[in-house]
C-alpha cells in the first residue's frame, strides 16, 4: 500500500469534487482544482517535513 | 408587509437598488428530488440538467466509496457506548444506495432490518494496512454525496445555476 499514492488520490477526488461544486465555468474550474490538489498535496508533504524533527 | 418579504434579507446598496440577498429562491424543492440525489450519486444533478456535474459527482463519489471498501474500511454503524459511532454512521449513510448495498451485501436483508441500530456489520478488517485510510475514503464518499444533495437543493430553489 503506497501511502502517497493514496494521498495524491485522495486529494484528487476531493478537488475535482469542489471544483464542480463551486464554480460553473471551465477556466474556473481548472484554477480552483490545481489550487486545491496543490494545496493538499504539497501542504501535507511539507507538514511531514516539518514534523520531522519531532517524535 | 406580504408574507413573502419577512424571510427574504434586503439590503440596500450604494447606488439605491436593492439586493434581495443570498436567500433569493422561494421556490419548494420536491423531496423525491432530493431523496433520488441522496440514493443515488449525481441523480439529482442530472435530472436538473447539470449533466456534466452528474457525471463527475458520480465517478469521483463511487470511486471514493469503492477504494475504501478495497482498502478493507468499514461502513460506520452506530455502536452501544460510542457515540462517535454515530458520526461516522451518518457519514456513511451519505453514500446513499452504496452504503445501504454494503450493508445489505454483508448482514443480508434479514441481518440488517433485525440488526438495526447497534447489531449490523459494517465489514472491513481493523488489522489491514488500509483500514484508516479506507474509513476516510467512505466517509469522505458520504460526506461529499451529502453536499451534493444540498447543491441540489439550492439549484432547484434557485438560489444557483
Amino acid at each position: 500500500m503506497d501511502h502517497l499514492f493514496l494521498m495524491i488520490w485522495h486529494a484528487l477526488l476531493v478537488s475535482l469534487f469542489f471544483a464542480f461544486l463551486w464554480r460553473t465555468s471551465a477556466a474556473g474550474r481548472r484554477k480552483l482544482f490545481l489550487k486545491t490538489f496543490l494545496i493538499m498535496v504539497v501542504g501535507a508533504a511539507a507538514l511531514g517535513w516539518l514534523m520531522f524533527p519531532f517524535p | 408587509m406580504s408574507a413573502g418579504e419577512g424571510s427574504k434579507t434586503k439590503k440596500k446598496k450604494a447606488d439605491g437598488t436593492v439586493d434581495e440577498g443570498s436567500s433569493g429562491g422561494t421556490r419548494r424543492v420536491p423531496a423525491t428530488l432530493l431523496l433520488g440525489a441522496w440514493l443515488l450519486p449525481g441523480l439529482g444533478h442530472w435530472i436538473l440538467g447539470k449533466k456534466k456535474r452528474a457525471v463527475v459527482f458520480a465517478v469521483v463519489i463511487l470511486c471514493a466509496f469503492t477504494t475504501g471498501v478495497l482498502l478493507q474500511g468499514e461502513i460506520g454503524t452506530p455502536k452501544p457506548q460510542s457515540p462517535f459511532s454515530w458520526l461516522a454512521a451518518f457519514a456513511c449513510l451519505g453514500n446513499g444506495i452504496l452504503s445501504i448495498g454494503r450493508l445489505l451485501w454483508l448482514n443480508g436483508l434479514g441481518g440488517l432490518l433485525s440488526g438495526l441500530p447497534f447489531g449490523l456489520q459494517g465489514g472491513g478488517s481493523p488489522s489491514a494496512a488500509g483500514f484508516a485510510y479506507g474509513n476516510t475514503f467512505l466517509y469522505t464518499a458520504g460526506l461529499m454525496n451529502l453536499l451534493a444533495v444540498l447543491d441540489v437543493s439550492d439549484i432547484a430553489r434557485g438560489d444557483k445555476d
